[in-house]
């Protein structure tokens, strides 16, 4: 079984971690992730079988309706409501919020 | 030891059994795609919103925003040390509250307005008071092993953090302490959205999982899979029965969650860059989506096609959100700016 571990990693000179922070100094710890096989003691290997098992229950345990009648409802949600999205059906130009407001010289 | 190894080979063949009982259970509903039932509904056309404002002040990439509640505040975070709080009406910056550690990777909004958090590769969710006469740190919520990819507020009194040591965290803020913590996943969580009625959460991993959380119990509901890389971003449907992912395998995906499997794929051979933010418009009709190729693609989330792009920055769109009102988009990258459009 593969695990996902993370280690602490003092690094020196640039090293870029997966959301890109950038360090040139060694203060800092970065985390990155890492791929080992852990053999993990059996006892351990049991337990976490026992909780999977409980898991795996639970999730199939769902009730799960038709993908053609979420799909249909989906639809009815946007089709309902694409009226009250500004994003779809635009601004009025007047009242945009985002938009500096025109100054009209009254002659 | 026999007897250890016997219950283990019991084990495993239950589990196959159960895993092969999900997806038999999935098929057995899979009756229809969305793309199909979709070809009734009328085409969105082009989608073209133009950039209202450019917003300056970061000297550094920005890693995070996030809106108030009142549609009109916006907090950013960036790698500049700062995180700031910006009257997007005006285009004013309203505070800048000073972080302990720079390497901040998420931000969030209360929704009351009073407080903000943000947390990073410190480990640390640090709360603060940005009404008092300067922003003053309220709460540092330390207990997660590994960095602090997303936090969200449910209310002053409570958060939820999502974090590198691949668990969630339910906070109380009065105590500082955890009241549950969510484990299952088995890689770094990087990002989490609360559901419309606040009774469950979804969060996204690098074990290429997404997750529906009951947020009281602490157990997870569900797992959707399907992604081949890590899951950067999540956002709930507005209706609340559906999720949608960004991966850096550079799809995006929605799951219903009554139909509990994946309903259509948003992909496309031109785009080869990661995605790194979601964000829906109000109807649920659009997804915006941040990727790493400097762009912000809106996709029809009916039809999964590409209707729009939203170009501008000059370097990846790290972070995307949509107003409560619905009223613009706001996008922020590592080029230091964020931009509003609609």
């Amino acid at each position: 079984k593969i695990i996902y571990t993370h280690a602490p990693v003092h690094k020196e000179g640039r090293h870029w971690c997966k959301k890109g922070h950038c360090r040139v100094k060694t203060e800092y710890n970065i985390y990155i992730k890492r791929l080992t096989v852990t053999t993990m003691t059996s006892n351990s290997n049991l337990s976490t079988m026992r909780r999977l098992v409980e898991q795996l229950k639970l999730e199939a345990s769902v009730e799960r309706i038709k993908v053609s009648q979420a799909a249909t409802e989906l639809q009815q949600y946007c089709l309902q409501n694409a009226g009250k999205d500004a994003l779809l059906v635009g601004v009025p130009t007047g009242s945009n919020p985002f938009r500096e407001p025109r100054s009209c010289a009254v002659v | 030891m026999a007897a250890e190894k016997a219950e283990m080979d019991a084990l495993k063949k239950e589990c196959d059994g159960l895993r092969a009982q999900i997806e038999a259970a999935r098929k057995a509903v899979n009756d229809g795609s969305m793309s199909a039932s979709a070809g009734g509904v009328e085409a969105v056309g082009r989608v073209q919103l133009k950039l209202r404002k450019n917003l300056k002040g970061h000297l550094a990439k920005i890693y995070a925003m996030h809106w108030s509640a009142d549609s009109r505040q916006m907090v950013s975070a960036s790698q500049d040390g700062k995180l700031l709080i910006w009257d997007t009406f005006t285009g004013n910056k309203l505070t800048a509250v000073p972080l302990k550690s720079a390497w901040v990777m998420s931000v969030a909004f209360a929704p009351s307005g009073n407080l903000v958090a943000s947390g990073g590769l410190d480990n640390i969710c640090t709360v603060y008071n940005i009404k008092a006469a300067s922003p003053k740190t309220l709460r540092e919520l330390d207990a997660h092993t590994g960095y602090l990819s997303c936090s969200r507020f449910l209310s002053d009194s409570e958060i939820i953090t999502a974090s590198g040591d691949t668990t969630c965290c339910l906070w109380d803020l009065e105590t500082g302490k955890q009241k549950v913590v969510f484990t299952n996943h088995i890689g770094d969580c990087m990002s989490l959205a609360l559901s419309p009625d606040e009774n469950s959460f979804i969060s996204g991993a690098c074990d290429s999982l997404a997750k529906l959380w009951d947020i009281r119990s602490g157990t997870c509901k569900q797992t959707f899979s399907g992604h081949t890389s890590d899951i950067n971003a999540i956002a709930f449907f507005p209706s609340g029965n559906a999720i949608i992912t960004g991966s850096d395998d550079c799809s995006c995906k929605m799951y219903d969650l009554r139909a509990d499997q994946e309903v259509i794929g948003y992909q496309d051979t031109s785009l080869n860059a990661g995605v790194t933010s979601v964000a829906l418009s109000n109807s649920g009709r659009l997804i915006f989506a941040g990727y790493d190729d400097f762009n912000c693609h809106i996709w029809d989330s009916l039809k999964g096609e590409k209707v729009g792009v939203l170009s501008g920055h000059d370097n990846r769109v790290s972070c995307t959100g949509v107003p409560a009102d619905g009223m613009g988009v706001c996008t922020g990258s590592w080029d230091s700016f964020l931009k509003l459009w609609n």
